[in-house]
């Protein structure tokens, strides 16, 4: 019993419980939701989205915020399609160099928020805009598509029938848990977004720290758009716009503070779970489109309020 | 650090300055998807014009559709007092008014891709969307055997203007057969997005075996799901010919594909300008650039 109860108070029962409730719903309207192409289906766009929610939990935890996570999406699945296609380079070389684009995204941003001292939230705005115009100029605004075979497969399934991007979230998010919670740095990042000054009194380097959380967040970005480019088998020019406000919601409805000081991939992930089920539930459900952003906004309202009065009877109404 | 940040800036004016004070034409071409691949291969007839005539077209917008933002860079390019605005029209009633002020302005004004005579535009260049809706209704009609349960795919619901008036012509086209649109769902013109609805309604609506996608990548969307499933028994209709789209064409997971010429709507767009601001009389002011059907019969062959 006392087991169960513990589970009970974990923090991120309460956003588990709109997602099942969701689940619930959809399923009863339309029981093809829970087919395995369905949920197959389901599962992979939650693990993309999850590997900007993995970044954004690093960020959110030292008290940042990253805006540009949506433009790195889109430029490091360009700069890689374009050199697999139009230079012929082998998959494995065109990616590296996507992501070594994403972390210097990632160094910048922490250039502009530690050394410039910025506010995080108009400084990644900016190198949201950079992103997105790089993206423009090398594209000239068109798709890249004849991706690569091999490149391909990644988007594709591996062992037993399971998505290979399902597969890579995992791994992930159970090495982010890890690190968050049991490691120096894990324990640093929560400290700097608790209290900066008591952090750097403890001798904490806080600019460090920010600058792996950005580079961890970029990374995760960028991994994430060229598993969405495998994929699609091809890269848009729009590919990504608006992804870092997916991100955003997700993990805040996740219940992970913005404000720094708290972290859970658990949390980031089901609150994932929840914006990508929205996605497919109203076409499930045959809300008429019209009205689909209408529910999507309530849903995510009531899944929060359940959340956050949850957490106040916790603390004894305290809140 | 401030010393060279500035000096940097007072070069990049100067240099801005300097452009100003040439004397070619400045054109602006006010687009509402930038970044989409139709509209790079708009800008490649452009850049062919801007070449040809020696004038310069800068092109502005969203890269959301985003109508507002719009609105705000023709304001803009009204007040820099350009020589001419290109602009398509797919919102009528939110957009007039800002051609019109350019009109009063003394700007002239060509609409390319969408059009409204209401926009006080002196010529339009691009494709009559009402008969690309209906071409693509007669693929699907062929393409079922003109019995068939029908979803459609597109960028913005309620947005109106060349969409609706697609879906007019589409409907008109299916009208006489046992063909009914049994759902409508938005996209954002995203090619994930349009996978994702795809992959949905399929399981939602399982009698659907005909998709019609309105935008440029929900075709491409579309096609995906039918391939990596194997829905043989799904028709697929959409438009442009995006590499990708093609190449669903030739394996068959895409039935037709409506193409527009984008690139000859870009070109035709600057030389009106160019003939309007040279004083010339315009033989013609309402250019159809055309739309063609591609099937897996003629994809190798029709460019």
């Amino acid at each position: 019993m006392s087991t169960l109860k513990r589970i009970a108070k974990r923090s991120e029962m309460g956003v588990l419980v709109p997602l099942l409730l969701l689940w619930i719903i959809t399923g009863c309207f339309n029981r093809n939701f829970f087919s395995s192409m369905s949920m197959f289906s389901l599962l992979r766009s939650i693990s993309v989205t999850l590997l900007g929610s993995i970044g954004a939990t690093f960020v959110f935890s030292c008290g940042m915020m990253d805006l540009s996570v949506g433009a790195v999406y889109g430029l490091a699945s360009m700069v890689a399609g374009m050199l697999m296609v139009n230079q012929g380079l082998p998959p494995f070389v065109a990616m590296l160099a996507g992501f070594l684009v994403a972390a210097l995204f990632g160094l910048l941003n922490g250039f502009t928020i530690n050394t410039l001292g910025l506010p995080a939230f108009i400084s990644t705005l900016g190198t949201q805009y950079i992103g997105r115009g790089v993206v423009n100029v090398i594209s000239g605004g068109k798709q890249i598509a004849g991706l690569p075979e091999s490149f391909l497969a990644l988007g594709g399934k591996g062992p037993l029938g399971v998505f290979w991007s399902i597969y890579i979230a995992v791994v992930f998010a159970i090495i982010a848990g890890w690190v968050l919670k049991y490691t120096v740095y894990g324990r640093s990042l929560l400290a700097v977004g608790g209290n900066e000054e008591t952090a750097r009194t403890c001798g904490i380097n806080v600019h460090r720290v920010r600058y792996i959380a950005y580079i961890i967040s970029a990374l995760m970005a960028a991994l994430a758009g060229m598993l969405s480019a495998a994929r699609l088998s091809a890269v848009q020019a729009t590919s990504g716009v608006g992804w870092e406000m997916v991100v955003v919601a997700a993990t805040v409805i996740g219940g992970v503070s913005m404000y720094g000081g708290s972290s859970s991939i658990f949390g980031a992930a089901i609150g994932v779970a929840i914006v990508e089920t929205l996605t497919v539930s109203m076409t499930m459900i045959r809300i008429n489109a019209y009205w689909q952003n209408i529910v999507v906004g309530i849903i995510i309202i009531v899944a929060v309020a359940i959340d956050t009065f949850r957490r106040k009877k916790l603390s004894g109404g305290k809140g | 650090m401030k010393k060279v940040i500035a000096l940097v800036l007072v070069l990049i004016l100067a240099l801005g300055a300097c452009a100003l004070a040439e004397t070619t034409r400045r054109y602006t071409f006010v687009c509402p998807l930038v970044g989409n691949e139709y509209f790079a291969l708009f800008m490649d007839g452009v850049k062919e014009a801007d070449e040809e005539f020696g004038c310069d077209t800068q092109m502005v917008g969203s890269t959301t559709a985003d109508q507002e933002e719009m609105l705000d860079a023709l304001a803009a390019a009204v007040a820099a007092k350009v020589d001419g605005i290109l602009m398509p029209v797919h919102w009528p009633d939110t957009q007039n008014a800002g051609l019109l002020a350019a009109k009063e302005a003394g700007i002239p004004v060509v609409t390319v891709d969408a059009d409204d005579e209401g926009s006080g535009r002196l010529a339009f260049a691009g494709t009559n969307p009402y008969e690309a809706g209906y071409k693509a209704g007669e693929a699907m009609v062929e393409g079922t055997g003109g019995t068939a349960k029908i979803a459609v795919l597109t960028s913005g619901v309620g947005s109106g203007g060349k969409l609706d008036q697609e879906l007019d012509g589409f409907n008109d086209a299916i009208k006489d057969y046992d063909m009914e649109v049994v759902t409508i769902e938005e996209t954002t013109g995203d090619l994930l997005k349009a996978v994702e609805k795809t992959q949905a309604l399929v399981l939602a609506y399982p009698e659907v075996n005909g998709i019609y996608c309105l935008t440029t990548y929900d075709i491409q969307g579309a096609a995906k799901v039918v391939q990596e499933n194997g829905l043989d028994n799904i028709c697929v209709v959409g438009y442009d010919d995006g590499e990708e789209t093609l190449n669903y064409i030739r394996s068959g997971a895409a039935y037709a594909t409506i193409v527009q010429d984008p690139k000859m709507m870009g070109y035709i767009g600057v030389k009106l300008l160019e003939q309007i601001n040279n004083g010339e009389t315009l033989e013609e002011t309402n250019i159809d650039t055309g739309t063609i059907t591609v099937t897996k019969e003629n994809v190798d062959s029709y460019k």
